[in-house]
This record gives C-alpha cells, structure tokens and sequence, in this order.
C-alpha cells in the first residue's frame, strides 16, 4: 500500500504539488490523469525518489521513503523518453538493475530470459536499443523495471510517442501485463482514453493537486467539476436559472423557462453556482415529441460533424445556446438508423435519470 | 576536379544551376588551401626525402635513418611521453570539473563557463610565461619556501620535465573540459535517472553510464589536448631545459638554427604521420565525420 | 516534464571528490593568472620581494614604442586575416554543406587537416613555401599562413550553424517567387550570419594570439605582439610583460563577456 501524505513540492515561487493526500491499494493499476503541468510527473518523481518533497511523506506499507534514496527503493519507473541505456544491448540494459543488486549470474541469465519471453522479445537479446523499433524500444524498459520485481511500478506517459494502432495493442497488453505479475502499476497520462481502458481508479489532476478520485464510470459519468467533465470527454452545459427538489429527484428550470428533470439526488447548492452537463452520447435526436421519461428540447440543427462510426450534430437551441448531439449511423441489426439534415427542426431528448450537476 | 555530383537528382535545370553554383563556390577556398596548405605539406614531404638542401628529388631515406638516433629518438619518445602523461592528467582534473558544471544550476553553469573561457581565450604565452614567474630561481613558490624555512636554498624547479607536464596541462585543459561538457549536455539526464531508478549508486551510475556516455567527448578533448602537446615547441622553449626538450624543439632548430631542412622535414613528416595515425583510429571508431569542432568554439 | 532542467535531487556530480577537483581545477587556472595581475602593480623589478604598489609598468608599457607597432602589426594581420578567411570559408561551408560530392570525404578531410596537424608543422612547411618561390617574408606572408589555418576554423563554425538550417526555407522562399540571389540574401544569408561573425571573431583571435606559425613566417619588420612578448620572456624579463599579461586578461574577459552578451541576443 502506498500512502501520500501532505506531499508538495516548490520550484521557486511555484507550486508543482501542493499538499496531496492519495493511498494506492496493493496489485491496483492506478492512473494519475491530467493536462501538461498539472503536477502528475512531479508526483510520479517524488514517488521514485528523483526529487525530494519539500513537505510531505511517502510510506510504502507503512514505512517512510524520507531516507530511502531512489536507488535504495524497491519501486521502478518505465520512462516516458524510454531512457534505454544506448550503450548497452537488450540482455545487459534489462539485466542493469539485477546487477546492481548482485544477484547470481546463472539467476540473471534465467530471469532476463524469462522477462524477454514475457514481453515477446526473446531473440533481440544482443541487440542494441538503437536497433529497435518503438513498440520494441517500449517492451524493454517495461522489461527492464519489471525483472527486479518492484512493489510498484512507476509509467510515465510510456505509450505516449507509440502510433496509435500499436497505443491501443500496447493499452491492451498492459493492462493483461499487470494481471499477470500481481504488481501495483502507477500510471500516469494525459490521454483519457488511456486512462479509462486501462485504470481500476482514476485520479484526476489540476494546478498540483487531485480534483477527483474514483472508478473510471464514475468519473466519467459523474465528473465532479467542469474541468473534469471537458478534460474527459466532451460535455455540454446548461446555466440554470432555479432549482427544486422532488421525491425523485430534482427540477430545474433553464434560464429561458423551460423545465427538465433529474432523478438523482443531489446536495443542495445555490443554483447560479451550479451547472447541468450532459454527454453528447446521452443525447438523441427526434422528430417526434419526448418520451414521458425522457426530457426534451426544441431545436435546429446548424451542421453535421461525420466521423465514419458515428456524427455529431451541433444543434441550436431554442434559446440561442448549443449543443452537440452524438448520432449512431449504423446500427448492428443492419438496418439504416433515422437519419437527421443539415436546417432540420427536431427535439433534443434525454433521459430523466441521465445527466449530473456540476459545480460552475 | 570540382565535377561529379553523387546521387541527388541532378536532371532538373535548376538543379544544375545549383550544382554548378556549389562548385563556384568550392573553387576559390580549395584553390587558397592547395597553395597554402596542401603544397606546403607536399614541400617538406619531398624535402625529407632529398638530401639537405636539395630542392631536385634525389631520394634518400637518410633523414628518416637519422630519427633513430638515440639522440633524436630518444627527444622523440620524450614527446609522446610528456604529450601521453599532460594528457592523461588534463582527464582527470578536466573529467571531474567537467561532470560538476554540466550539472549545476544554469546560472552557476554560466559563471563556471566563463570561467573556463577565459584562460581558454587568453594568449597561450602569457599563461606559460606565468609559470615562470611561479617556478623561477627566485620565483614565488621557491620565495615561499624559504619564507616559511621549509628549504634554505632554492629548488630548480624550472627547465625540468615536471616544469615541461605541468605547462602543458596548464595550457591545454580547457580543451579537454569544453568536449566533455559538450559530450554531457548531450546526455538525456533520463537515463542516469533510470539507473538510480534500477538501484545503482551515484558511483556506479558514474562508472556504468556517465563515464560510457561521455566517452565521445573524452576522446575529442584527448586528441585536443594530445595535438599541440605533442607538437609543442613554446612550453618546452620557456619552461623546459635541455633535457626536458621536445620534438618541437628539434623541428625548430633544424629550421632556424642548423638549417638541416630536409631532417627537419623528415622530423615534422614523423610528428604529422603520428597524429593522423591517431585522429584516424578515431574517426574510425566513431561514426562522427567531423570533430564536431565547430560546436565548442 | 516540470523541474527536469532546474532540479538535481539526485545530486549528479555532487561527490566530494568531483567539488574538490573542480575547486582545485579552478585554483590552478586562475593562479597563475593572479599572480601576474598583482606582480603588475609590483613597484620591484624582482618577483622575490613586495616594493608596494605602483604604475610604474603600466607607464613603461604605455611609453614603449616598440611594443605599440608590434600591436599595430597584429591589428592589421588579424584584420586582414579576418577578411580573407572569413569570406574563403564561408565559402567552403556554403558549398559543402549543400552537396554531397564524389570527393565530399576528400573535402571535408582537406578542411580538418590544417586543424589537426600540429602548427610547427604547419610553422616549418609554410616558411618552406615561402623559401622555395622566394617570397618575402612579411605582414603579407603572415597574413596567407594565418589564412590557411583559419578558413577551416571558420568553415567549422559556419557549417555548424548550416547544419541546423532548413533548406526547406530556401525552397519556400523560391516558390514565393525569390530568385536564387534574393533567397541567398534574405534567407541564408539572415540565417547563418551568427555563425559568420562567430567564425570572423574566431578567425581575428586566432591571428591575434598565434605565435608558432608567425614565429616562422615573420620578417624584418613585422614583429607581432605576440613575437614581442616571446622575445621580452627570452631576452630579459622585465615586469612590463606582467602590465602587457594583465591587460591581455583583461582583454579576453571583455571578449568572453562580449560573446557571451552576443549569443544571449541571438
């Protein structure tokens, strides 16, 4: 178990971190998620031991890293830049970290062919990383930290220079990677799509500190802020004007009067500091009027966005704000979905239960 | 001479024009260093094969029979010694100071640049003729030591073999730093991170990475600092004694004082053929085509 | 990735040993340095005892005609040497670092060899030329030998900053309708001018501090500063070299600060 506790870290009058509270459960693949700058890597090094906090502690099960320098602590980190020693061919750059630690060279000959049959590298044992290609290059630093059995793994952004097709197999193959060798993997990403296939939590980072914390639904569906709501996803928005709470749930009226349902309970705010967000795909376009269960809004559609699998359609509604609406255009059963034109008047419909208060 | 594009497509017209702007260019600097460089060379080169003073090419190979007279050979292996050893010892002051400033902050870096640049841009005379001053009869190392009566009479610390090393690491460690530094800012500090992550100590990612890494750079600033000390005729001159004499110095008497020009020929075709030999081992090793010279100055 | 540039945790090249050499490195390059600058203010003749502070070697440097035509002399060399080499070797940069010929190695080779071969060599073939087309030896002798070594520290320089320039600036400069001299002047030319002056200032302080090459190919007449100072060491030291030391130090520290301000702009 790995506590965080009070960490913060300056540079100058800076504050990369301040004060992050976070405990990573044992065999968790966690995700740190955030824009450029927000402090995840300055979090990920203090856990390494490449940067000291500046106040804080980090205990691995229980016992403070404070004085246990980064060579000494049984974590290790696979780098963004891959940090492949280029002097040093396959075999020597996973057995690096063996050596240090003097294990027997027969137990080095067998760990680090097992460790490249693991990663499906076996065969490139003499060659040198310079030789290889990235997903390659990649496949040796996960070897590389994970030969030495750490408690935990360290990922900085490791699929972040990969071409996307070889990014999703790597996703997929590092999520199994994790399941099989039973170890706590932190990873840390500005790709929310990384995030969500890959992570059992989530935490999401802003300005050095985590805004939210949860499951991967949960954050994607109840994201607590706006800026987790845009940073995952896109999300639409509604100012709203009152507030009202029902046995179901709540009712909100919209700035131009109309009135929409949520059945879900919510804490009670001020209504000018909340806003109702919904994602294009809760979204549907009709042409009849709603469902009983479904709220709805007249709209226009101004133009359709293709995308091959599926189009967003920016309408406008009726009072001058818009929205975007995720339209499926094919359907597994093979027959053609009602399709919608460019000038088209219809109903923007939802489901009472489907949407979520987020603070302004 | 200048003819003979390779490769590139040169069927498109203004591709011809540029190629032949190209060998317009090329023209006058190579003519200036065929007459001024090239020529030269192939002078002294024809010269250490004829008899003394005897332009007509008369072949011998007396002047090279000559080199290995004791007298001269052993002048000869003096040079590389003292060349081998100034070298050596620039490595270890120069490695260290080197691997210190490419690590401090950027500020500190520009102050600690500066002060490397300096005696690096100052003239080479002045900085040897300090020595001079330091080590002399009556100099200030010799006046201390009798001030604090360590020794009553003065110690010949001039015109000695150490007086000759010491000089010439003096003035040739600047060159040695300024590669390394160049050779460790190129290095992604990532890796020496990796090697802490995998449990090597600040020693051993010393040994392990730093040192393989930067090894480009140690051979750039040891042939920069192995070249002139090896040829080095001002060192010796004002520092050095009859005995601490090197080959430059025997190149400069044949010229200027015995006049054997065609010996002394033969001793600086000696001298050239030694440092190509070693720059060459390098430039073979590396995959560099260049010294890369021109990003340190 | 945040701190990377500004943070060195891990203390890389902090081990004492690797303080203490640096501090000694340091130490020793400077001593003998300011032991010069102070022996300049030496009212003495003789390094062995303090007189108290004076001018005294300054007002003999400043009154000594001999050693201020010497200074004129190196001024005209290196300018002239300035001029020629930086003009030849830009030249070469420009034309090598376009193609690839069939002798490229063999040009790139040429260039590096007048910065490998040691300068006595140089020195003696030079003087050797010079003697064989009965050429007098002079400020224009010194001006050629200074030449041929320059244009290759120049070329280096220049190549250097080319090798950085892309050469699809040129392409879009002509498909934006320049002709082959505008794109030379406007483009290339704004490009790599850095890199010219860095190789002019390297040309010019070259010349001004050789001693070997001039030593050979010097004449009546023709006594540079640094020719001075080697005779002043070898034929009677008085403290005046330690006034012309000083100034010279002085000298490359405005230098050193100049590029430096120089490469901040660029």
């Amino acid at each position: 178990m790995l506590e965080l506790r009070g960490l913060t870290k300056l540079y100058g009058d800076f504050s990369a971190v301040k004060d992050l509270n976070l405990t990573i459960q044992e065999n968790e693949f966690f995700c740190l998620l955030g824009p450029s700058g927000c402090g995840k890597t300055t979090t990920l090094r203090m856990i390494a031991g490449f940067e000291k906090p500046d106040e804080g502690n980090i205990f691995l099960n229980g016992s403070d890293l404070k004085d246990v320098p980064a060579h000494k602590r049984n974590i290790n980190t696979v780098f963004q830049s891959y940090a492949l020693f280029p002097h040093l061919n396959v075999f020597e750059n996973i057995a690096f970290g063996l050596r240090m630690s003097h294990v027997p060279e027969k137990e080095i000959q067998d760990r680090v062919e097992n460790m490249l049959k693991t990663v499906a590298l076996d065969g490139f044992a003499q060659r040198l990383p310079g030789k290889l290609s990235g997903g390659q290059q990649q496949r040796v630093t996960l070897a590389r930290a994970l030969v030495n059995e750490p408690k935990i793994l360290l990922l900085d952004e490791p699929l972040a220079a990969l071409d996307e097709k070889l990014r999703l197999q790597m996703q997929v193959e590092l999520a199994n990677l994790q399941r099989k060798v039973g170890i706590t993997f932190i990873f840390i990403t500005h790709n929310q799509e990384e995030a969500l296939t890959m992570a059992d939590r989530i935490a999401v980072m802003e300005n050095g500190n985590i805004i939210q914390i949860g499951l991967p639904d949960d954050i994607y569906l109840k994201p607590k802020s706006r800026f987790v709501a845009s940073f995952i996803g896109q999300m639409n928005f509604m100012k709203l004007d009152t507030l009202e709470t029902s046995d179901e749930g709540v009712q909100i009226t919209l700035p131009d009067g109309h009135v929409i349902r949520l059945d879900q309970s919510v804490p009670l705010a001020n209504p000018d500091e909340l806003r109702f967000g919904i994602r294009p795909e809760q979204l549907r376009m009709s042409r009849t009027a709603p469902l009983p269960s479904e709220n709805g809004l007249k709209g226009h559609i101004l133009n359709e966005v293709y995308y091959g699998d599926s189009s967003i359609f920016v309408v406008q509604l009726e009072n001058e704000s818009t929205v975007s609406v995720m339209h499926q255009n094919y359907l597994p059963s093979g027959n053609n979905p009602e399709s919608f034109i460019e000038g088209e008047d219809i109903f923007v419909c939802w489901s009472t239960r489907a949407g979520c208060l987020l603070p302004e | 001479m200048f003819a003979g594009v390779r490769e590139r497509d040169a069927s498109s017209r203004s591709d011809l024009l540029k190629i032949r702007e190209s060998q317009a260019l090329l023209f006058p600097p190579y003519f200036f260093l065929v007459v001024f460089f090239v020529l030269p060379v192939l002078i002294i080169l024809s010269l250490s094969f004829s008899h003394n003073r005897d332009f007509s090419l008369g072949l011998t190979l007396e002047n090279y029979i000559r080199i290995l007279d004791p007298l001269y050979f052993k002048v000869l292996l003096r040079s590389i010694l003292y060349a081998v050893i100034a070298t050596l010892t620039a490595l270890l002051i120069g490695f260290p100071m080197a691997y210190f400033i490419s690590f401090v902050s950027p500020k500190w870096k520009m102050i600690f640049m500066f002060l490397i640049l300096v005696p690096f841009w100052t003239n080479f005379l002045v900085r040897i003729f300090a020595w001079l001053t330091i080590l002399g009869r009556q100099g200030l190392l010799n006046s201390f030591l009798i001030w604090t009566g360590i020794i009553t009479e003065p110690l010949h610390l001039l015109h000695s073999g150490s007086a000759v090393v010491v000089g010439l690491v003096y003035g040739e460690l600047p060159f040695m730093i300024l590669p390394i530094i160049a050779a460790l800012d190129r290095m992604d500090i990532s890796l020496l991170e990796a090697a802490t992550d995998l449990g090597a100590s600040r020693f051993h990612v010393f040994r392990r990475i730093v040192v393989p890494l930067s090894i480009p750079g140690i051979i750039a600033g040891a042939i920069f600092v192995f070249i002139p000390a090896l040829g080095s005729f001002v060192v010796p001159d004002i520092l050095g004694g009859r005995d601490s004499f090197m080959i430059g110095n025997t190149i400069k008497n044949q010229f200027m004082t015995v006049r054997d020009w065609s010996f002394g020929s033969a001793l600086s075709m000696v001298l050239m053929v030694a440092v190509l030999i070693g720059v060459s081992a390098y430039l073979k090793q590396g995959k560099e085509q260049s010294l890369g010279m021109g990003e340190y100055l | 990735m945040a701190g990377t540039d500004h943070q060195n945790d891990l203390a890389f090249g902090r081990g004492s040993w690797v303080r203490g050499i640096t501090w000694t490195g340091l130490i020793f390059l400077y001593f003998p340095i300011i032991v010069l600058i102070i022996y300049s203010f030496n009212d003495s003749r003789f390094t062995s005892h303090w007189g108290g502070f004076s001018l005294r070697w300054y007002e003999i440097m400043w009154k000594d005609t001999a050693l201020w035509s010497a200074i004129r002399n190196t001024l005209i060399i290196a300018v002239a040497n300035t001029v020629l080499s930086t003009f030849l070797g830009t030249l070469a940069a420009l034309a090598l670092s376009r193609y690839r010929y069939r002798f490229s190695g063999l040009y790139h080779k040429t260039l590096h060899m007048p910065i490998i071969i040691p300068d006595i060599v140089q020195a003696v073939s030079l003087l050797m030329l010079f003697v064989f087309f009965n050429f007098t030896l002079g400020l224009f002798s010194i001006i050629l030998a200074h030449a041929s070594f320059s244009i290759s520290f120049v070329a280096l320089v220049v190549m250097a900053r080319l090798a950085g320039f892309d050469h699809r600036l040129e392409e879009a400069a002509m498909d934006l309708g320049a002709n082959r001299w505008q794109v030379f002047l406007k483009v290339i030319l704004p490009n790599i001018f850095p890199g010219i002056l860095a190789g002019a200032l390297l040309a010019f302080t070259l010349s001004i501090d050789d001693f070997v090459i001039t030593f050979f190919t010097s004449g009546v007449g023709s006594t540079t500063l640094p020719l001075k100072i080697y005779s002043m060491i070898k034929f009677g030291i008085t403290p005046e070299i330690n006034a012309i030391s000083t100034m010279l130090v002085l000298f490359s520290i405005i230098a050193v600060s100049g590029i430096h301000l120089f490469e901040r702009k660029t």
